[in-house]
């Protein structure tokens, strides 16, 4: 791809003060995302999947972030919040996972629209906001837009209210969405739909999409792009076909492992032993090596780089070796 | 069949809200009647509240239902007048600090960080004196009156309300609804006005209705000690000043302090009963 990306992440770190010392949620995370490309962040809780978006988006007050983050080459870190302000949403939106609590329960469906669009474009006529809240809602295949805009988020359905809230996500036309799992707190029928939704949206205003999600299954027909992260850092890097067909990161290998199958009978679902490492007790070293089963003495010794391997990055020395077969 | 008879049952017995129950019905009736009475009392005054009317120091009678004070004015007449002071200032007194207290707690709640703090150190310093000394002080360095006790009483009144609802504020500002409204890019004004507001301001309604009973006494409290309003405008807490003269003529106290206890009294029924219909927990 030879256009701008539309997001430019450059060594973004993220540290919380804790009582028991700095939580380092992000270690130096660089990515890009361009014009209506989708970009998968994998990782499991505690990764630091949310915390880098969060991060970038300038919601995390309490925490010091540093590194570059660059949209359409404006620096998002340490921007001003009221400059922020005005680029999330008419820039950059984000939905979050849970849909049942993520829309005000006393205000109607159209109000909460109206708001957040006439915030944005002041001269929009009240009148003009609801005719296009009606278009929004009909966008995100909701059946009878004119009545349930003068509904309130109660007499929805959890698909509906995440249908919903990507419509008030994309009513300022932003460049980027990012959707953090967007689909975790929904049957499985209802993520496919979701799913499509998103899908179907970026390819009519060539949204870039950034998809954050512990769901691998949810990646594959989606997205374009992978970014499999491990205790704040992104151990491999590289696009939806070739991280399926060739995964090399002994993370990632074991994360597509974990994947049920039906077409196999297993006994056992299998899993990755051990627990995820957290901010607060990063092992010396690779953080995944306590859980590799490939790991050598000299994994927790030096932390790996990211390297090219092939078509994609990946941060083991252990098996950039294996793939010259 | 049971079913549906046991649904209709209980949406009978909830259609009437609970604050329309009990003493809070009372209260409400009570409340009802002084209101009226303080708004079209002139048209209907028994006598002139301000004039000598009979006899002074008379005892209760059918001409006089609570006698004569001590200058021959009728005391049931200026108890009633009395309410023409005490509601029109607690209500003002209670809107202002409500208003106030609002501003201040959810500015403060919602911004945190040094605003938080500097306004939080105000609240503290009022809250640290008594509420009654404190309006005291204020008054007495105003000048007495019962424009300048109402200046007082707001400000003693307003930092409870701005503590409260900053507590509320922050609780509801960690939802996940507001976070949501600030990635989509809501405005922060809209955000404490429209999403955070409505949802914390249930505790300072119910605390407002309690507090106008005792902003009644405090208003009351002020005149017996002479810092309210002057003689010979009939205040309740300036009658029971007058009474405490002749104590022997109890009626003239009497009169007055039954009011107060009234007006208290309802809006304590009231509160509780609002307190307990905007809590969910509570079993009704």
């Amino acid at each position: 791809m030879t256009t701008e990306p539309v997001l430019d992440v450059r060594d973004l770190r993220v540290t919380f003060a804790s009582a028991a010392g700095p939580a380092r949620a992000v270690r130096g995370v660089s990515l890009q995302v361009f014009p209506g490309e989708a970009l998968a962040v994998v990782g499991e809780s505690g990764s630091g999947k949310s915390v880098t978006m969060l991060a970038l988006l300038g919601m995390l007050p309490a925490a010091t972030v540093t590194g570059s983050a660059r949209f359409r080459g404006t620096e998002l870190v340490g921007q001003d919040p009221d400059v922020m302000r005005t680029l999330r949403g008419a820039k950059v939106s984000m939905i979050f996972q849970d849909p049942m609590t993520s829309l005000n329960p006393v205000l109607t469906i159209g109000h909460q629209l109206t708001l957040v669009m006439r915030a944005h474009q002041p001269d929009l006529s009240k009148r003009d906001a609801r005719a296009r809240g009606i278009d929004l809602l009909e966008q995100v295949a909701i059946s009878q837009p004119g009545r349930r805009i003068d509904g309130y988020p109660h007499e929805l359905s959890g698909g509906m209210r995440q249908r919903v809230m990507i419509a008030m996500a994309i009513s300022n036309e932003p460049d980027v969405l990012i959707a953090d799992e967007p689909t975790t707190a929904l049957d499985v029928t209802v993520q496919a739909q979701i799913m499509d939704l998103l899908g179907e949206l970026r390819e009519r205003h060539g949204l870039a999409l950034v998809l954050i999600t512990h769901d691998l299954g949810v990646v594959a027909g989606s997205t374009d792009r992978i970014a499999v992260m491990y205790a704040g850092r992104i151990v491999e890097y590289g696009t939806v076909d070739d991280i399926f067909a060739r995964p090399t990161h002994p993370y990632t290998r074991g994360l597509l492992e974990c994947l049920p199958r039906l077409d196999i009978r297993q006994k056992v679902q299998a899993s990755i032993p051990g627990v995820p490492a957290t901010p607060m007790s990063l092992p010396p070293g690779c953080p995944f090596s306590p859980r590799c089963s490939r790991a050598l003495p000299s994994c927790s010794q030096e932390e790996p780089e990211l390297l090219p391997n092939d078509k994609s990055l990946v941060a083991c020395p252990v098996v950039l070796g294996d793939r010259v077969t | 069949m049971t079913a549906s008879l046991v649904v209709s049952e209980s949406r009978r017995r909830r259609s009437r809200p609970l604050w329309l129950r009990g003493p809070s019905l009372l209260g409400v009736i009570v409340m009802g009647a002084w209101t009226l009475v303080a708004i079209t009392l002139p048209l209907w005054t028994p006598n002139d509240p301000l004039r000598q009317v009979a006899e002074r120091l008379l005892p209760p009678s059918l001409h006089h239902l609570m006698g004569t004070d001590a200058l021959g004015r009728d005391v049931f007449t200026r108890t009633l007048w009395g309410a023409r002071t005490s509601l029109p200032v607690a209500l003002v007194v209670i809107v202002s600090s409500v208003v106030l207290g609002t501003i201040v707690g959810a500015v403060a709640g919602y911004l945190g960080g040094w605003v938080d703090s500097v306004l939080m150190r105000l609240v503290d310093i009022t809250m640290a004196f008594p509420p009654i000394l404190l309006a005291m002080a204020i008054t007495a360095s105003l000048g007495p009156g019962i424009r300048n006790a109402l200046i007082a009483m707001v400000l003693v009144w307003w930092p409870i309300y701005a503590r409260l609802l900053r507590s509320q504020v922050m609780a509801v500002r960690g939802r996940e609804y507001v976070d949501s409204a600030e990635a989509i890019g809501m405005p922060r004004r809209l955000v404490l006005w429209r999403y955070i507001l409505p949802m914390s301001y249930t505790p300072v309604l119910v605390n407002a209705t309690m507090d106008f009973g005792q902003v009644v006494l405090l208003t009351a409290s002020l005149s017996f000690i002479g810092l309210g309003a002057r003689p010979p405008s009939p205040e309740w807490g300036a009658m029971i000043t007058e009474g405490a003269t002749n104590f022997y003529d109890w009626w003239i106290a009497t009169a007055a302090g039954l009011a107060i206890l009234m007006v208290v009294l309802s809006f304590n029924f009231i509160g509780d009963a609002l307190r307990d219909s905007f809590d969910v927990k509570v079993d009704r």
